[in-house]
């Protein structure tokens, strides 16, 4: 029974790797990419999870009291390793998906449109100058 | 080995300072201030940086700093060898040039303190990288570097093209950022550590059972099974993860088949920030490769096959990114796209050196990569002057601006012929190191590609130097003549002075890239020695490991 539940999780991981990465790649809305991408770090998340967690009967939390038996606690205890790791990479991709949250505005506000592939198709309409930095600089 | 705090907090130091200064701007409104702060910023990390490089070789012994004062594989280490104490200076000098060049670019510009900030926050993420002896810390400050690259790509956020080329680059670098964490996670999973010298020792295990290293493999190691058998289940995964991991820094470094987000991305950037993503950021995938496929999956592990067949990959993108990105270049018509693609046909020539395996060829890698990064930014930034003065990026539009700024295009002549690889400059030196080593190996397609990219990109550059110079100008308005600021004048005669000196030192600095090239190819025990003597100093004594 563990062993089909486990497998069971390891194949909806490798579907939800491969679901983002085409929602990344071919979707041209900016929001269905940063939704795809969202998906994409939390499964990475939970197979660095799945793979700290030891399956011991019962399994323990990585906190170890004085009173405890060391025996007992190695033999039982959960990975902390990769929760800390977890908890960081949450944090970079808050910041991140913060960013692309920012920059898909901008590129409404400025472009009228979410769809990358007008957005990458209309860019080039404007002039690749630097002027608009120096029109307001007193002529000297 | 030696602990050094300097180590320990430079990064963290700059990346503090750097977000001071947004708080300071609402108290402060005077631009002069933010300048000062930002320029002294700039030269103390210079300072810090160079002081670790003077010890580094001055007592011949590796730097470290343990955070928390864990021992090595259970806590975050940073190591200072002379690779990265070299790249680290070479990463603030470039950025402190820039830094007196992006005081004058943001003279008419509101937000200057955001381009400072990101500057600041971007030079604490390559440091990062560079010092960092871990892998896992190793992708926290990808990401941070990452991050401040989107944000310098994006800068005008209310312009289009800046705006469509950081959303490619950014979902791109994400996705691919992830893989990353992925691979590290696959690596903790197989082998029970993130620390790169203990890696390093556990996929060699025939030094394994050394006295020295005993207190390193103690902590991490040897639970179940031993490390020989853990590494025949793992073999694999482990593969998979290197394969990950290499496929990543080519996108950082912008390789063949990843590096088409390159030419917009850095070209659309402010000059300042385009002097530094192309003479910096590239340099670090370059670096996490180079760890990778010699410190750590190094020549004499069980991965030898995986490994060889990855260089010869390598060797083959780098062949097709230089010859490729080489005719791209002299078709363009916009002087800071011309510049972005000669950034990918150098990158190809420094992942050609690294794949060929020997020292030499790691070493004109090396020294490559120190002669790109300083000209790559010299060249922007006299570019970015004559971009101002003409008001247009375009060649034809640009046509004999040159005329009015005599000193500025002596120094992108003499920028082009360093990048080129002509005799007087460094350039020339290091391409001449790279031949050498396809030539000791019998490689003759690289060493050919060498002389015929080297030949395309020569074209480009005399293509953008005659529209500068000798084309009379076409436009009917007069642009009068403006003085060269001083404060870039005196960061681009400065960056001139070390790319002529990297070609007058030519014998000092071959001779200094190639031990620090053999050290990382024959001499990866000194790593592992450093973290195991840390780690021998910071267990307690009495505690029963077994």
């Amino acid at each position: 029974m563990i062993m089909l539940f486990s497998n069971i999780l390891l194949i909806s991981l490798g579907v939800n790797i491969a679901i983002s990465i085409y929602g990344i790649v071919s979707k041209p809305n900016m929001v269905k990419k940063l939704i795809a991408i969202t998906i994409l770090s939390d499964t990475v998340n939970v197979i660095a999870i799945v793979i700290g967690y030891r399956l011991a009967n019962p399994p323990i939390p990585p906190i170890h009291a004085l009173n405890d038996d060391y025996r007992v606690f190695i033999t039982r205890v959960v990975d902390p390793i990769p929760q800390a790791l977890v908890l960081t990479a949450i944090v970079i991709g808050l910041a991140l998906i913060i960013f692309l949250v920012f920059l898909t505005l901008r590129i409404f506000r400025v472009f009228g449109s979410v769809n990358l592939h007008e957005v990458l198709e209309t860019m080039y309409k404007e002039l690749p100058t630097e002027v608009h930095l120096y029109e307001e600089e007193p002529s000297d | 080995m030696y602990i050094s705090i300097i180590l320990g907090s430079l990064p963290i130091l700059i990346m503090a300072l750097a977000f001071l200064l947004p708080v300071l701007s609402i108290f402060i409104k005077r631009k002069v201030v933010f300048d000062i702060c930002f320029l002294f910023i700039a030269f103390l990390s210079l300072i810090l940086s160079a002081e670790i490089l003077f010890s580094v070789v001055g007592t011949q012994e590796y730097l470290l700093y343990p955070f928390g004062g864990w021992p090595p594989p259970l806590g975050i280490v940073y190591v200072a060898d002379y690779f990265s104490a070299t790249l680290a200076t070479t990463i603030s000098f470039v950025i402190l040039t820039v830094a007196m060049y992006t005081v004058w670019y943001t003279r008419h510009l509101e937000g200057y303190v955001w381009l400072y900030t990101l500057i600041l926050a971007l030079e604490a993420g390559l440091l990062g990288v560079i010092y960092s002896g871990d892998i896992f810390n190793l992708y926290v400050m990808l990401e941070v570097v990452a991050i401040s690259s989107y944000g310098l790509v994006a800068f005008y956020t209310f312009r289009r093209r800046p705006l469509a080329s950081a959303a490619r680059y950014s979902i791109l670098g994400i996705m691919f950022l992830t893989f990353y964490f992925l691979a590290v996670v696959i690596i903790y999973s197989s082998l029970g550590t993130l620390n790169i010298g203990d890696l390093a020792l556990k996929l060699r295990p025939q030094i394994i059972h050394l006295q020295n290293y005993t207190i390193i493999s103690a902590y991490s190691s040897e639970y179940t099974n031993t490390i020989a058998e853990i590494l025949e289940e793992t073999a694999l995964p482990l593969s998979i993860a290197l394969l990950i991991s290499i496929w990543v820094f080519t996108f950082i470094s912008a390789l063949f088949p990843n590096h088409f987000w390159l030419p917009d991305a850095h070209s659309e950037a402010p000059t300042p920030a385009s002097a530094i993503l192309s003479g910096l950021v590239v340099k670090v995938g370059v670096y996490a490769s180079i760890r990778f496929l010699y410190t750590i999956f190094g020549p004499n592990t069980a991965f030898v096959h995986i490994r060889e067949l990855l260089l010869n990959v390598l060797m083959l993108l780098g062949i097709i990114s230089s010859l490729f990105a080489s005719i791209m270049m002299a078709l363009q018509d916009d002087s800071k796209r011309m510049l972005a693609y000669s950034t990918i046909v150098n990158i190809g020539f420094i992942y050609m050196g690294i794949s060929m395996g020997s020292v030499m060829g790691l070493a004109s890698a090396i020294y490559h990569l120190i002669n790109h990064a300083i000209g790559k930014a010299l060249i922007f930034i006299s570019i970015g002057l004559l971009i101002r003065a003409s008001r247009t990026r375009n060649l034809y539009g640009m046509a004999g601006i040159g005329r009015q700024y005599p000193l500025v295009t002596f120094i992108i002549i003499m920028s082009s012929l360093h990048l080129i690889g002509l005799p007087p400059f460094g350039g020339f030196f290091s391409k001449l190191l790279l031949y050498q080593s396809f030539i000791e190996k019998g490689a003759l397609v690289p060493a050919l590609t060498v002389v015929i990219a080297s030949a395309i990109v020569a074209y480009g550059y005399f293509k953008l130097i005659e529209a500068i110079w000798h084309t009379p100008p076409i436009s009917t308005i007069t642009i009068s003549r403006r003085p060269i600021p001083i404060l870039s004048g005196i960061s681009m005669v400065i960056m001139t002075a070390s790319i002529l000196m990297l070609g007058f030192f030519a014998p000092i600095i071959i001779d200094s890239v190639n031990a620090i090239a053999h050290e990382i190819v024959n001499e990866y025990t000194n790593y592992i020695e450093a973290i195991s003597k840390l780690a021998t100093i910071l267990t307690p004594k009495g505690v029963g490991l077994p």
